[in-house]
């Protein structure tokens, strides 16, 4: 028989008894953990983010959209249509609409029947009410209005409503579009009609203000493809680019926020899991010391012993493999299942990267950390059949060390493909490593002297720390890292998810309204109080121009501003009317970053002018504390003092606004209000009946994005604790393979100790002890390098604010001792039960 | 009788704590086809080095060892090995069964390793020799100590070596289980016209072989049996000096 051959089937054998033995559990399960995790991870995320690009690009009704203040060039149009991206043109402007003798100032959106690209129009029968998702396209002749408009105007469907030279029939009450306007300063009444009645009404006159939209959608290629066509010939001050990234809106921040959480977690998971299969693949191979010492003195060649052992990795690889694909899949499965409500019908199908990547994390993981093992177990000579002391490999600690943090570093970069990412990590996690290193050997060094005169089962406990000292340290730091991993993904999952939920929290203002004249006010407030709706804080705006920066004029400024193209989507502010406010208070979830708020200045320069200004556009107009802003409102101009800068959450649902002034520069001009409320949905159709009474008075729902925002925020949440549940179990693993690993190390030890007659209780206090203060300091430190990792990641890379987190600290070391400790006893557990003579059969 | 293994003035040398430690002085001796050697002496005289020496478990730091036409000094680790599967059969004190294997599949396999077709059938010949066919589904550590030692007597048969290298074979035994397996030994390697080389404690055991060769502090100092067969460099100012060692 071919040698090879036999050595396979020997392969086999000895691995069928190794199962059945229970002796490759660990590995196995530490392999299809990383395999079934990277799969189902990337799975889902991948799949995930594709479904959320799906709903983030409803908020646009396309993938992208070209916004223009001239008519399109129709060579761009065909240009998309050539790359076989889906289209949509719109015209948007505003008019008058006549009914019935009422007249309703509207915005208008002239639409093909493509609109809307992606999302769906909600239309119903009757204003106010919920609306159902349609297929249908506005005809020409046709026009649909908003139950605002139905209301200002007086309509019933089949009436005819004119707009500027033509009558259009109304056909439709429009309940949401899925690109509305957040814009609360912009909004008004809406209507749809055709494209191709534009002509008809004759509103677009040379100086009309129109905007022209292409919208467009499709596959990424070709969307890049486009893009990389279209953007060198655009002009910034006709032209607008909008994709999905560029919107600001809460729900991508949250979901950007959760894809670097899934990445950085399911890295750390990924580290665990692989700890967890060095750990282990390191006990196959010294299990396997004497194996490979019999079949060379029976005459075995190291050829043979190569294809034993290779063949019995690989086919585990193989089985880790194709389990943890098969779990993984149907994990990612079960997962889309439960979240199936929150997630649009039709989830798009991933690529082929979830599965070369698990199928390469599997490869590496076990390829890399057995590495050293096999080697040092093919170097095992025959002569410890007769000497079981020698192990015949000079032990090559930096090479071991060397192709573990090269196996670590290739997983990460494979996952994350970002190699910077992957560098931090590998080089802090080595500095932290290095540092516990240290410390663990100085910590074990002074307990020796501690333990020195204390009870026999905890001297006895010290004592073996003290001895094991190097094989402890790195059991020590294997622990620390394996809780400190844990305790970053804990503490980062319940930081993203207080934030998520404090930024909508329940009665989140879901209405705006916006033109609340000034004599109005308080008897408008009064109103809705008396419907049992709060009114929140309200804004005086002003309309008005940014003219001058300490006496230079802007226009001559403006091309600087468009020289930092980087900041190509950041609000635009410069060179067109602004919504200027006043108020004495700072409002919520603004921040002053620079200089001081109004009521906290100097008394004598509380008359002066001063304005606040938002953060990013002092960057991007070089704006400084102290400058001198002129503005010109309706005519007149004044100037105002730069006296603080603030960030402002452009995400929050408030209105947010880019200068604010003490309420004596405003005074003097005439203002309307600008109001947010919340509004529970069974009192929605009271305010039609409230708003008759302010006929200038503008409502916005956004009722529908923020519940459209929560639910994506739970479905990321969930996927966050779906994270975290994997992360927690590939630390067990780790606290598995080390303390089983450990156990064996003190095995000889404890069969000595029984054989001279110790008793199993002191016997298991003794592992008991040991294990605790292993687990306890590796909890505390733990839960040093915790604070100092967060402090990195809070700050660079997920911007959010450091915080310090005490409480976990007492969690490090308990989760520690106690874990270390129950599993150290389990094991020490069992080997009591064995009898003495068994115990000595089974070391010689 | 033809010479099977000649060893020639060899030596083994240790580097411990810094320094050079000799284990084995210059011994010589030749052991012929079908003999039955003891190699006996103290705790530390150097007898399992030698026995790692002749079967090619180790390399002489000088000096000659040949086994049958083959140079064993000469070859290397893979040769060697190769050579151990053609040649050379052992017995431990330790039994040295592969736990996760079955005692048919332990006997199987250097038969196996060899390449063997009929292995399976062969291993079941020898554990009948060694009454333990009924056993052959069961796992080492489901065997007595005596039970397990004979399985690894009928492994060291099964690959019909030249010479059978023994390493305190009894010693982990009781004298029941102890003379089973001594009597097996004998028994087999008289059928199969084995060389036998063992190394024991065990006076009686010794006695049984047809020479003993003696270690004493790395020297070979006696050999019974064969006339000449042995040479030996431990001159009587060494032997003073071994005794003062052992005195002081």
């Amino acid at each position: 028989m071919n040698q090879l051959a036999v050595s396979f089937s020997l392969s086999q054998r000895l691995l069928k008894q190794e199962f059945k033995r229970g002796e490759l559990t660990i590995m196995l399960l530490a392999l299809v953990l990383s395999v079934s995790s990277v799969f189902a991870l990337a799975m889902f995320s991948e799949r995930l983010q594709m479904a959320l690009q799906v709903k983030s690009a409803e908020f646009l009704a396309a993938d992208r959209v070209l916004e223009s203040s001239r008519e399109i060039d129709p060579s761009w149009h065909r240009q998309a249509q050539q790359l076989e991206l889906n289209t949509s043109a719109q015209i948007r402007f505003s008019s008058m609409l006549f009914a019935n003798d009422y007249m309703q100032l509207t915005a208008i959106r002239a639409v093909d029947q493509y609109y809307p690209l992606r999302g769906k129009v909600l239309l119903t029968d009757k204003a106010w009410t919920s609306g159902q998702e349609t297929e249908l396209a506005v005809q020409p002749g046709e026009v649909w209005l908003d139950s605002k408009s139905v209301s200002q105007l007086k309509v019933a469907l089949g009436d005819w409503v004119e707009i500027g030279a033509t009558k259009l029939k109304f056909t439709r009450i429009i309940d949401t579009v899925p690109d509305a306007d957040l814009n609360v300063f912009n909004a008004s009444t809406m209507a749809i009609m055709h494209i191709d009645d534009v002509a008809a009404t004759q509103v677009i006159q040379p100086g009309s203000r129109i905007s022209y939209w292409l919208s467009l959608a499709g596959d990424f290629d070709q969307l890049t493809e486009f893009e990389d066509y279209l953007l060198p010939l655009l002009n910034r001050d006709i032209h607008r680019w909008r994709s999905t990234e560029s919107d600001e809106s809460a729900m991508l921040r949250a979901v950007e926020r959760a894809e670097q959480y899934f990445l950085l977690a399911s890295l750390l998971g990924i580290v665990l899991a692989a700890t967890a299969i060095a750990v282990a693949a390191s006990r196959f191979c010294e299990r396997h010391f004497d194996l490979v010492a019999i079949i060379k003195t029976l005459g075995g060649s190291t050829k043979q012993i190569k294809w034993i052992f290779n063949s019995q990795l690989i086919s585990l690889m193989l089985i880790g493999i194709v389990l943890g694909l098969a779990i993984g899949y149907v994990g990612q499965v079960v997962i889309l299942q439960l979240l199936a409500e929150y997630l649009p019908e039709d989830i798009p199908q991933v690529g082929a990267r979830p599965w070369w990547l698990a199928v390469l994390t599997g490869s590496i993981s076990l390829a890399l950390f057995s590495v050293y093992p096999l080697l040092k177990l093919f170097a095992i000579p025959p002569l410890r059949v007769l000497r079981r002391d020698i192990e015949g490999f000079k032990a090559k600690d930096w090479l071991n060390w060397l192709v573990s943090a090269f196996a670590i570093f290739l997983l990460m970069w494979i996952y994350s493909q970002n190699i910077k990412l992957s560098l931090a990590l590998l080089l802090s996690a080595g500095g932290i490593t290095l540092v516990l290193l240290l410390l663990a050997r100085s910590t074990i060094w002074t307990s020796r002297k501690a333990g020195a005169n204390a009870g026999s089962a905890f001297k006895l406990a010290v004592a073996g720390l003290y001895r094991r000292a190097t094989s402890n340290s790195v059991q020590l730091i294997s622990f620390t890292l394996a809780i400190e991993l844990l305790l970053i993904v804990l503490v980062l999952r319940n930081d993203l998810l207080a934030q998520w939920q404090s930024q909508l929290p329940e009665q989140t203002p879901n209405h705006f309204v916006i033109n609340v004249n000034d004599f109005d006010i308080e008897n408008f407030k009064t109103d809705f109080a008396n419907k049992g709706i709060r009114v929140e804080q309200t804004y005086p705006v002003t309309r008005g121009r940014l003219i001058a920066i300490n006496g230079e004029y802007v226009r001559d400024r403006v091309s600087k501003e468009k020289e930092k193209v980087a900041d190509e989507d950041a609000p635009r502010s410069i060179g067109r009317e602004l919504n200027l406010t006043a108020t004495a208070e700072l409002p919520d979830e603004n921040e002053i970053v620079q200089g001081t708020w109004f009521n906290e200045l100097p008394a004598e320069q509380r008359q002066q002018n001063h304005v606040s200004v938002e953060q990013r556009l002092t960057e991007r107009m070089d704006l400084k504390l102290g400058d001198e802003l002129t503005f010109n409102i309706g005519g007149i101009e004044f100037t105002a003092v730069v006296s603080s800068i603030r960030t402002v959450k452009w995400e929050s649902m408030k209105p947010n606004f880019f200068m604010i002034f003490n309420p004596k520069t405003l005074e003097e001009f005439a203002a309307t209000h600008i109001a947010s409320f919340y509004v529970p949905s069974d009192k929605k159709p009271e305010l039609s009946g409230l708003l008759m009474n302010y006929p200038s008075v503008s409502l916005i729902d956004v009722d529908a994005i923020i519940q459209q925002i929560r639910e994506i925020i739970q479905q990321v949440s969930l996927a966050v604790e779906f994270i975290l549940i994997l992360v927690v179990f590939a630390g067990i693993l780790v606290f598995v393979a080390q303390t089983q690993a450990s156990m064996f190390e003190r095995k000889q030890e404890l069969v000595i100790l029984r054989t001279l007659g110790a008793s199993s209780k002191f016997l298991r206090a003794s592992v008991l002890i040991e294990f605790v203060v292993l687990g306890a300091l590796a909890g505390l430190f733990a839960a040093l390098a915790n604070e100092v990792a967060l402090y990195v990641l809070q700050t660079e890379v997920f911007k959010m604010q450091a915080s310090f987190h005490f409480e976990y600290w007492l969690v490090g070391i308990v989760t520690g001792a106690v874990l270390v400790g129950c599993l150290g006893l389990m094991s020490c557990w069992r080997m009591m039960q064995i009898n003495t003579q068994a115990l000595l059969r089974s070391l010689s | 009788m033809t010479t099977l293994l000649k060893v020639e003035q060899i030596t083994k040398t240790v580097r411990s704590n810094g320094e050079d430690l000799k284990i084995l002085h210059p011994i010589s001796f030749q052991i012929a086809d079908g003999e039955s050697v003891a190699i006996i002496g103290r705790s530390g005289s150097g007898k399992s080095t030698l026995l790692s020496l002749l079967a090619g478990l180790d390399v002489v730091s000088s000096g000659e060892i040949s086994l049958g036409e083959h140079q064993l000094h000469q070859l290397s680790e893979e040769q060697r090995a190769a050579l151990r599967k053609q040649y050379v059969g052992f017995v431990f004190q330790s039994f040295m069964l592969v736990q996760s294997l079955t005692a048919l599949e332990n006997v199987m396999l250097p038969l196996e390793l060899a390449g063997k077709t009929d292995a399976k059938q062969h291993a079941l010949e020898l554990l009948e020799k060694v009454g333990l066919k009924e056993r052959g589904h069961h796992y080492p550590n489901q065997l007595s100590g005596g039970e397990q030692q004979r399985v690894a007597v009928a492994r060291a048969f099964a690959s019909q070596p030249k010479i059978l290298f023994a390493d305190e074979p009894t010693g982990n035994l009781d004298a029941e289980n102890g003379k089973i397996v001594e009597n097996l030994l004998f028994e087999l390697n008289q059928q199969a016209g084995t060389t036998l080389v063992l190394v024991t404690h065990d006076t009686q055991l010794a006695k049984r072989c047809q020479r003993q060769l003696t270690m004493q502090a790395g020297h070979l100092t006696e050999s019974t049996g064969v006339e000449n067969s042995v040479q030996s460099d431990y001159t009587a100012d060494e032997q003073a000096s071994d005794k003062k060692e052992q005195v002081a």
